[in-house]
C-alpha cells in the first residue's frame, strides 16, 4: 500500500489551469522531492495534499484512505513552512505543545487559567510535557524551550518548526521549501540533519523545493515539474543521467547541461555542426534532434579529426579542483560549456577540438523536447 | 615638549570640532524645542501652577492657596459625579467600540465583494464633524418628530426622550460615541489583520484547530495584541476628551448625569471663569491621562510585543 496516492489530480483558478493530471505514488518512508522553477506549481501540490487547498478533480489517497474531504488536522499529516510560520507569542515549549494540545483537550480543559487545574487535564498535560521534551532532546533544543521565536536564529527556528511537525508522530511530512530562508552554510547542515531525522524517523516524506542540489542529495525519489506537469519521476541519478525531456535535462545540473542542434541523416547518421560523430540514431532517419552533452561529457583532442568539432575559448572559470571552458561552437556561434581537469596551457581566444562521448550523449527530438532512444547505447 | 604642545593642539581642534558639531545639532533641535516648549510644556507648567491660586479670568490679583483647589474638588458632588461618569463612560465605549470594531474588520477581511464599499460607510462617521452630526442626532432622537419617536411609537411608547432622562443620558451620549469610534477602530485592525501571515491559520489548521474561534483564539488574537493595545489606549483617551456631543446635546443635563470631566473643566473655566479650580481638574484629568499611558508603557507593552 502506498503511503500516499495522487491520482488524475488537477487545479485551476479560473481559466488558468495550474496543475494537469498529476499521477504520484509514494511508498512509505520513502523521501519525495517534488522539484521545480518556482511557479510550477508544487507548492499548490503539497497544499492540496494538506488539504490546505483543494484540488478541481482527482483524488488524493493517504494510506489508503481518500482524504478530499477530510481537514487537514485529521489526515494525520504535519507540515513545515518555509516561513515556520511559528506563533509569535508562545514560548519554544508551548509551540511544540499545541498540535498536542488542540487534540488531546477539550473545551473545558484549554480554559485559560481554570482549564490547567482540572484533574484529568493535570495527567495530559503531562504526557504532552513528556513528548515535548523527548522531541526537543531529540532535536537538540532543550535550552530554547523558554525563549519565543523572536529570540531565535534562522537555524533554531527552523529546528523548532521540524519539532512542532515531529512531535505527533504523524505518517506524512510535508515540507515546503524548509531551508531556503537559511544562509549558504546552514542549508548544507541542515539537509544532512533532515536526511538524517528521515533515516531515524522512517516515515514519509514530501518535500517541495526549487533548489536541484536539495534535491538530488536528499531524495529516494525526485518529481521534476513544470508547468503543472510532473515530466519525470524517477531516482536522483535517473534523473540526471537519463532525464526523459529536454527540460528536466535542462533543469538539473550544474553547470546547465550544453543543448546543441545537429540532424540526423538516411542512414541514421548524426551531423554535429556538419561533422559526423560516429553515433547512429535507428528509426530516426532525417530528423531534426537537439542533444544534450553535459560540460564532462565534452573530450578535449589533441588533433583534428574527422569527428571532432573545433571551438574558441571565450572565458575560463577555475573553480579549484577543475576548470569550465567557455567556448564558441559551430557557425550559430553557440555558448558551450566544458569542463576539463586541467587546461593544458590553453588560453582565451585559443582554438580546441572537442569530441562527444556519445555514450553519455543525450538525444532529443528537436521539436517536441521528448527524449529519443533510437541507439541501444543509451537505452534505458 | 614641542610634541606635547602639538598634541594639545590637536586635541583643542578636536574639541572644537566637538563643540562646533553639538552647537550645530542643538541648532537643528532648537525650532521644536522652543515651540514644543511654548505650546505644550509652559502651557502645562502653567496651568499646575494656576491650580494653587484662587485667579478667576480677568481678576488682576491672585492669591496662592495651597491645596485648597483640590479639596474643593473632593467635596464638590458636581464633580465627583463627573469623574464617576468619565470613568463609567471610558468603560462603556471602551470594550464595546473594540469589540464592534474587530468584528467589523473581520467580516469586512472575509468578504470578497463590496468590502470597499462596507470599510468606507463605517468609516464616514470618523470623518463626519461631531458638532454637525450631534445636530444631526438632536432631531433623530427628538421625542416627537425624532426617528427613535417613530421606532418607539411602533412598540406603543410615546414621547421618550433618551436625553432629557438621566437614567438614559449617558448611555445615548456613549452609544453615538461607540457609532463614531467603531469604523476608526476597524481601520486599525483591519491594517492588523493584513499583517498576520497566512502561513499561522495553514499551520493552526494542521495543528487541529478547527473551527473559526480556535484559530481566532490560537493566532488572530494572539497576532493582533500590539493593535488591540494601541486601539484601547486611543478609544481610552479619546472617550475621555468627548466633549462635542454633550455640549451640542444635553450640556452636561439633565441633572449632571451626563457631566463629564472635560464639560465641567470647561464650564468651571470658561462659565464661571474659575480658572483656578478649572485649572485644578485639568490637573486631575492630566494624571488620569498620564497614568494610562504609564501603564500602557511599563506593564501592557511588554505583553503585546513578542520581539
Amino acid at each position: 500500500m502506498s503511503a500516499l496516492s495522487i491520482k488524475n489530480c488537477t487545479k485551476s483558478y479560473g481559466d488558468v489551469q495550474i496543475l494537469k493530471d498529476i499521477n504520484l505514488h509514494v511508498k512509505k518512508g520513502e523521501f519525495l522531492t517534488l522539484l521545480g522553477p518556482s511557479g510550477c506549481g508544487k507548492s499548490t501540490l503539497l497544499k492540496i495534499i494538506a488539504g490546505l487547498d483543494t484540488q478541481t478533480s482527482g483524488e488524493i489517497i493517504i494510506k489508503g484512505k481518500e482524504v478530499t474531504n477530510i481537514e487537514p488536522s485529521n489526515r494525520n499529516i504535519s507540515m513545515v513552512f518555509q516561513s515556520y510560520a511559528l506563533y509569535p507569542h508562545m514560548s519554544v515549549y508551548e509551540n511544540i505543545a499545541t498540535p498536542l494540545k488542540t487534540r488531546k483537550l477539550d473545551a473545558i480543559q484549554k480554559m485559560p487559567f481554570i482549564g490547567k487545574y482540572l484533574k484529568k487535564s493535570k495527567q495530559i498535560l503531562k504526557s504532552i510535557d513528556k513528548d515535548v521534551k523527548e522531541v526537543a532532546d531529540k532535536l537538540n533544543i532543550i535550552h530554547l524551550l523558554d525563549r519565543k521565536p523572536g529570540e531565535l536564529s534562522g537555524g533554531q527556528k527552523q529546528r523548532v518548526a521540524i519539532g512542532r511537525a515531529m512531535v505527533r508522530n504523524p505518517h506524512l511530512f510535508l515540507m515546503d521549501e524548509p531551508l531556503s530562508n537559511l544562509d549558504a552554510s546552514l542549508r548544507v547542515q541542515m539537509r544532512a540533519e533532515i536526511a538524517a531525522l528521515h533515516r531515524e524517523l522512517n516515515e514519509t516524506f514530501v518535500y517541495v523545493t526549487h533548489d536541484q542540489e536539495e534535491a538530488m542529495t536528499m531524495s529516494d525519489k525526485v518529481a521534476v515539474m513544470m508547468d503543472g506537469v510532473i515530466l519525470q519521476f524517477d531516482t536522483p541519478h535517473n534523473i540526471y543521467t537519463n532525464p526523459n525531456h529536454i527540460k528536466v535535462a535542462q533543469f538539473i545540473g550544474s553547470p546547465n547541461i550544453n543543448t546543441l542542434s545537429a540532424q540526423s541523416y538516411e542512414e541514421g547518421e548524426v551531423y554535429l555542426c556538419g561533422k559526423n560523430i560516429d553515433f547512429k540514431l535507428q528509426g530516426y532517419e532525417l530528423s531534426e534532434l537537439s542533444l544534450g552533452i553535459r560540460p564532462e561529457s565534452f573530450k578535449v583532442v589533441e588533433e583534428k579529426s574527422s569527428k571532432s568539432i573545433s571551438a574558441s575559448i571565450k572565458h575560463i572559470e577555475n573553480l579549484g579542483s577543475h576548470y569550465l571552458l567557455y567556448v564558441n561552437v559551430g557557425h550559430e556561434q553557440n555558448i558551450c560549456i566544458v569542463k576539463v581537469n586541467d587546461i593544458n596551457a590553453h588560453k582565451i581566444d585559443d582554438i580546441i577540438h572537442l569530441e562527444v562521448k556519445t555514450k553519455k550523449m543525450l538525444v532529443f527530438d528537436a521539436i517536441t523536447g521528448q527524449r529519443i532512444y533510437g541507439d541501444k547505447n543509451v537505452k534505458k | 615638549m614641542q610634541l606635547l604642545g602639538k598634541e594639545s593642539t590637536e586635541i583643542k581642534m578636536l574639541k572644537n570640532r566637538k563643540l562646533s558639531q553639538s552647537f550645530l545639532g542643538y541648532l537643528f533641535v532648537a525650532p521644536s524645542f522652543v515651540l514644543m516648549m511654548l505650546i505644550i510644556i509652559l502651557p502645562t507648567i502653567l496651568i499646575v501652577v494656576l491650580s494653587f491660586t484662587d485667579w478667576s479670568f480677568g481678576d488682576p490679583e491672585f492669591a496662592f492657596i495651597g491645596f485648597e483647589n483640590y479639596f474643593t474638588l473632593l467635596e464638590d458632588d458636581v464633580f465627583r459625579t463627573s469623574f464617576n461618569n468619565t470613568i463609567y463612560f471610558m468603560f462603556l465605549v471602551l470594550p464595546i467600540s473594540i469589540i464592534l470594531g474587530l468584528a467589523m474588520a473581520i467580516l469586512i477581511n472575509n468578504i470578497t465583494k463590496g468590502a470597499k464599499i462596507y470599510r468606507a460607510v463605517f468609516f464616514l462617521p470618523v470623518m463626519a464633524s461631531t458638532v454637525a452630526m450631534g445636530i444631526v442626532w438632536e432631531f433623530m432622537l427628538h421625542p416627537t418628530i425624532g426617528l427613535s419617536a417613530h421606532f418607539f411609537g411602533l412598540f406603543g411608547f410615546n414621547n421618550i426622550d433618551l436625553l432629557q432622562n438621566s437614567s438614559t443620558a449617558l448611555i445615548t451620549i456613549a452609544v453615538l460615541t461607540v457609532w463614531q469610534f467603531a469604523g476608526f477602530n476597524m481601520i486599525l485592525f483591519l491594517s492588523g489583520l493584513a499583517n498576520i501571515p497566512k502561513d499561522l491559520y495553514d499551520a493552526a489548521e494542521i495543528d487541529g484547530a478547527k473551527s473559526f474561534f480556535s484559530k481566532f483564539w490560537l493566532v488572530t488574537w494572539p497576532m493582533l495584541g500590539p493593535i488591540t493595545l494601541f486601539v484601547s489606549i486611543y478609544t481610552l483617551v479619546r472617550a475621555f476628551q468627548v466633549f462635542d456631543y454633550i455640549h451640542v446635546l444635553t450640556k452636561g443635563g439633565p441633572n449632571h448625569s451626563t457631566e463629564l470631566l472635560s464639560y465641567t473643566l470647561y464650564i468651571e473655566g470658561f462659565e464661571y471663569f474659575r480658572a483656578g479650580y478649572a485649572s485644578a481638574i485639568a490637573v486631575v484629568f492630566l494624571l488620569l491621562t498620564l497614568s494610562i499611558t504609564l501603564l500602557k508603557t511599563y506593564y501592557f507593552e511588554k505583553k503585546v510585543h513578542y520581539r
